[in-house]
């Protein structure tokens, strides 16, 4: 194993833009060993060094079985500043990976529902393009002559400020391949074609038809979203243990001393950034402790 | 149940500034001196006869020497990344029971998933001498807490005082390792020094001043709802001056930053930092997860009283007394366990 507390360097390979302010960036490690030793989970994140200027902590939105190894960054603060203004063959530091992940064991047999807002598609699209690349179709169980059970129900609901904020726009009509898709926006420039809908997010359940007792969710985006969501959620009957969220926080160290990304009693880079929703009922929402 | 402990020996006081100086030729050597101020601090020992063993437990604590206020953690220059880690060999002399109690939680916390190397390389080169309290502090309460005044697990080696003589209990291998190679000062010890040991216990025991039962602030706080507005007060008093931190043995936290030397050359270092401070968890997009005073000072308490025997079983305070003599604004651990005892109307009249 390589030392978590050190960077090791890794080359940008490529860069797309998918927004105004956000932009995927692939990262080559340079040293062998380590890439070769390197291996993550949907959900985890690196933490980003620039040398001189900081680290910041970016979920990897790529899947463990892609090429490329990504991260997708909305520009927020100085560092992913920095890391705007790099080009391609440009070299930083990565330490990680950190945190626990989504727990992909819960989904096996049931359906899943992903809910995003904004920039909280990325550690999302790992699920999503890990699910894509194992998706083997169409499934046959044992015993069932000729029989096709339907495989889990996929939902993706993702919300955006407009149309143009649209993260992975051209990645969706794939991931409709697998994904029963809504997209929605706050609000659409009328001279804009937008064919999806307008409105929050929460908003949406009406088109999507699911069994409450048979989902789980995962859930990242801006904490005001996801409140008012997992209150849907559980009204509308899924449990609370299955509501699975993606927390943010200040990160300094990854690896759970540092203490400034205390959430309650947990530590964010250690003990999440995925939470299941019910044991951090008594503190989402609560700004203090 | 007895104490844990590989060996207890006797030595002569007179034998105790010979061993040290033998000692100090293969490690360094840290002990209670008086600073500049007149004030008691750990320093380097340059005279052994220096030492200053009947100071009050007041002083600051030693956690800076397995985690430095500032530390380096490594250069970076163009093409390379080069490790600062700190490995070398210490021996700290006369720290409190108390402060070997904070220690010993110190590795939980920074051992608990990822083990920290830099902190682990400065542990384990550390060899800590302590010495059971037999003159408590009047802010002492570590008795209510089980980490003083004197330790029966944990410690490398600790003294008690016995008058000529201390009572040298061994308590780890590497406690072990000093005292072998000068078995010859240390004599077996008979049962009158453990009856001496034990009545220097008993006689400390009753010199508390303070006897303060956390358990009581933690189960008001769990189970009887502790009302906001008496948080509201503690922050009305904090001046945010994070001396409680300061001076915690158990405070943990830090800030990692950057100091660039040149364009591509730079040092990357980690220095203590609060959860008192505003900006502690701010995140980019100029979001403060924490920006009310109340929530940070409640955040400390319900660390140290709840979060920390839920994760550990241990209370996130030894009892030690330094935020009661430090804080200004007298909202330390002990007058805020003992408000949250005596009750709303009470603390009314106060």
């Amino acid at each position: 194993m390589y030392d978590k507390s050190i960077p090791f360097e890794a080359k940008i390979r490529w860069i797309k833009k998918e927004t105004r302010d956000t932009a995927t960036y692939a990262f080559k490690i340079t040293s062998r060993e380590i890439e070769r030793a390197y291996r993550f989970i949907p959900g985890q994140f690196n933490m980003l060094y620039m040398p001189g200027i900081g680290e910041a902590a970016i979920s990897i939105s790529s899947a463990p079985s892609d090429h490329d190894l990504t991260h997708t960054i909305r520009v927020a603060g100085d560092v992913t500043t920095a890391i705007s203004r790099l080009d391609t063959g440009d070299v930083l530091g990565i330490r990680g990976p950190f945190g626990n992940g989504w727990p992909l064991e819960e989904i096996e047999e049931r359906d899943l529902m992903i809910i995003a807002g904004g920039v909280g598609i990325a550690p999302l699209r790992s699920v999503i393009r890990h699910i894509l690349n194992d998706r083997t179709e169409p499934r046959h169980v044992k015993g069932v002559r000729g029989g096709k059970i339907s495989s889990p129900a996929r939902i993706i609901l993702y919300g955006s400020k407009t149309p143009k904020d649209i993260i992975f726009r051209d990645e969706f009509p794939r991931y409709r391949d697998a994904f029963q898709t809504f997209l929605t926006v706050d609000k659409a420039d009328p001279e804009e074609y937008w064919r999806g809908d307008i409105g929050l997010i929460t908003g949406m359940w009406n088109k999507t038809s699911f069994n409450p007792l048979n989902t789980v969710v995962f859930m990242c985006g801006p904490e005001v979203m996801m409140q008012s969501m997992v209150k849907e959620l559980i009204l509308k009957g899924v449990p609370g243990e299955k509501i699975f969220i993606s927390i943010e926080r200040n990160m300094n160290c990854g690896m759970g001393i540092c203490g400034h990304c205390f959430f309650g009693p947990k530590f964010v880079c250690k003990d999440g950034p995925v939470f299941r929703f019910t044991d951090i009922e008594g503190f989402l929402g609560i700004k203090e402790i | 149940m007895g104490s844990i402990y590989m060996e207890s020996l006797i030595l002569a006081k007179s034998n105790l500034s010979y061993w040290l100086r033998q000692l100090r030729k293969e490690m360094a050597l840290i002990g209670p001196l008086k600073g500049e101020n007149n004030d008691i601090v750990f320093k380097t020992v340059e005279n052994i006869h220096e030492i200053i063993l009947d100071c009050p437990a007041l002083i600051p604590s030693p956690k800076e020497f397995i985690f430095p206020q500032k530390e380096d953690m490594f250069r970076f220059s163009k093409d390379k990344v080069e490790n600062l880690r700190n490995d070398k060999k210490r021996l700290i002399f006369g720290v409190r029971s108390c402060d070997i109690s904070a220690i010993i939680l110190f590795d939980r916390f920074y051992g608990e998933k990822f083990v920290d190397d830099y902190y682990m390389s400065r542990r384990n080169n550390t060899v800590f001498i302590s010495i059971g309290c037999n003159n408590p502090d009047p802010t002492c309460f570590c008795i209510g807490l089980g980490s003083g005044p004197f330790l029966s697990l944990g410690f490398d080696i600790q003294f008690s005082d016995l008058g000529d003589r201390y009572l040298v209990e061994i308590g780890s291998t590497n406690g072990m390792d000093i005292v072998k190679k000068f078995i010859h000062l240390f004599s077996q010890p008979k049962k009158s020094d453990y009856d001496d040991q034990y009545e220097a216990m008993l006689s400390s025991q009753a010199r508390f001043e303070k006897r303060i039962n956390l358990e009581n602030a933690r189960q008001k706080i769990l189970f009887e709802k502790v009302d906001d507005s008496f948080w509201e007060g503690v922050a009305k008093r904090c001046f945010e001056c994070g001396g409680c931190v300061y001076e915690c043995p158990l405070c943990t936290c830090f800030n990692v930053i950057d100091r660039k030397y040149s364009e591509t050359e730079g040092i990357r270092i980690r220095e203590w930092d609060t959860c008192m401070f505003r900006g502690f968890t701010k995140m980019a997009g100029n979001i403060w997860p924490a920006d009310k005073k109340v929530m940070r000072t409640k955040r400390w308490y319900f660390h140290k009283l709840i979060y920390y025997p839920e994760q550990f079983g241990k209370f996130g305070c030894v009892g030690c007394g330094r935020c009661t003599i430090t804080c200004p604004g007298r909202i330390d651990m002990a007058t805020i366990a003992y408000r949250l005892k005596v009750g709303e109307n009470e603390r009314k009249a106060d």
